[in-house]
């Protein structure tokens, strides 16, 4: 077993944190479920009077900007460049 | 190809949405009972109208779905439901922070880039997470499969940075334990500055350390979770190199079994099964397009992959028609791109007429092509 860091959105159901980005001057935070393998979902984080909270992005731009991180991130993974 | 919400082109949120749509589909044919066509239609307007994957596979829109459902014989399908959204999206819309709004704005006006569109469906929940144990292994799975879905989206404009180059340097051979990682270790609340080292933390949960075993291992995750295929198959595709075909051949047998085994994976069975080549699945599967010029670089890539193919399995004979004009273009003779894509269009409709004419009860006439039209009553 391995601790880790969950959030449970507004359809009740639990998300594993798996990784937080920055990027334009915004947080995001990267998001997978047990029950839906192979999907994610992208958060940004917004502060208001000091207290963060999650909400939706508000393009398929700042989702791809966002993606894009995250998957250069991680390439190393599926990238022999280097070997 | 289409349109996202903002009226831009991006292949790779095309990627996403073909993922998301075709689990909906499967959604609404299994749960209402209706068949795949209209489920498809359904999907289309429902991701249309602005509802998320995530909301309607959660069951939240059960009363759009049977509407829908309801009105199916309408030629009008997208305007009902407009005028269906109109009367009563608003009340689903939450704004659980509705009365900071203002300040919220003025304060994080420099750095989001929003549309009214979006605002007005903008929902805000408090970011509070909490430790939880999860088993290593699921989590190995999860990690490796958004990294695999983030791979295909990012292909996209990974490839136009760095060229069709890279593409094919790309291979699932690096140790996960080096590079995936997640935020589990951090004390208290998060610390962005941190996200690095974090993420080194809790590794060595899913090995992959060989390129010899890439196929392999893409065949253990798709037996375990063989709704993924598509994914699987596509990342394989994107990222190995073509002499990695023969391990394509293994998958594709071990789909097809498990699949035509599996009577709740209907769907992807019809997907698969008429797929004697690879590149037929991957036209299949909408990654290759001949109709579409944008595409024309992945079909370079998959006719040099297809290329092996037929080398190895002395399939030549059997697809001449096709091969003839891509072993000219190879000799240096430097056909015409379109002169290829034509050629394969034309091996590609006889394979589906073929298949059609065995299929032609269950085919609806209205969603065939002109090129069809032998088929169906002589049109």
């Amino acid at each position: 077993m391995i601790d880790v860091n969950v959030i449970t959105l507004e359809d009740n159901r639990e998300y594993i944190i798996v990784d937080a980005i920055e990027h334009d001057n915004n947080k995001y935070v990267v998001l997978v479920n047990e029950d839906d393998k192979g999907i994610f979902l992208i958060r940004r984080i917004e502060v208001i009077d000091n207290k963060e909270y999650l909400t939706r992005l508000d393009s398929t731009l700042e989702f791809d900007s966002v993606a894009k991180i995250y998957f250069e991130n991680h390439k190393g993974m599926i990238d022999n460049e280097e070997k | 190809m289409s349109k996202d919400i903002n009226g831009s082109n991006d292949p790779y949120y095309d990627i996403q949405k073909l993922f998301d749509s075709k689990t909906i589909i499967e959604y609404i044919a299994n749960d209402y009972g209706v068949k795949q066509d209209l489920a498809s239609s359904i999907t289309s307007t429902l991701l249309e109208g602005g509802y998320n994957s995530q909301t309607i596979l959660n069951g939240k829109c059960d009363k759009e779905i049977r509407y829908l459902i309801s009105r199916h014989d309408s030629i009008e399908f997208n305007n009902i439901f407009n005028d269906f959204l109109g009367e009563d999206k608003e009340e689903e819309k939450e704004e659980t922070f509705e009365n900071n709004e203002e300040s919220r704005s003025d304060n994080l006006e420099t750095t989001r880039r929003s549309s009214a569109k979006r605002r007005s469906n903008k929902h805000y929940q408090a970011f509070e997470p909490k430790k939880r144990p999860k088993n290593k292994a699921k989590v190995a799975v999860l990690l490796t499969l958004s990294v695999l879905s983030v791979s295909v989206i990012g292909l996209a404009a990974y490839k136009s940075e760095k060229g069709q180059e890279i593409i094919k340097n790309i291979q699932i051979e690096k140790s996960i334990d080096e590079n995936l990682g997640m935020l589990a270790s951090s004390p208290g609340s998060y610390d962005y500055e941190n996200r690095l080292n974090i993420v080194e933390q809790n590794t060595r949960m899913f090995n992959a350390n060989a390129a010899s075993d890439t196929a392999s291992d893409m065949l253990q995750i798709i037996s375990d979770n063989p709704e993924f295929f598509d994914l699987c198959l596509a990342n394989v595709y994107f990222n190995l190199n073509s002499d990695k075909l023969s391990d394509m051949d293994s998958i594709f047998s071990y789909l097809k079994t498990y699949l035509g085994e599996n009577p709740d994976l209907s769907m992807q069975y019809d997907r698969v099964k008429g797929c004697d080549v690879f590149l037929d699945y991957l036209m299949n599967l909408g990654l290759v397009d001949v109709n579409d010029e944008e595409k024309i670089v992945e079909l370079q890539t998959a006719i040099n992959i297809y290329k092996v193919y037929l080398e190895r399995n002395n399939m030549t004979e059997l697809n001449a028609d096709f091969d003839t004009p891509f072993r000219e273009l190879d000799r240096g003779n430097k056909k015409p791109i379109s002169e290829l894509l034509s050629a394969y269009k034309e091996y590609y409709n006889n394979l589906k007429k073929a298949y059609v004419s065995t299929v032609e009860q269950t085919v609806n006439p209205d969603n065939l092509t002109e090129d069809d039209a032998p088929n169906f009553g002589g049109r």
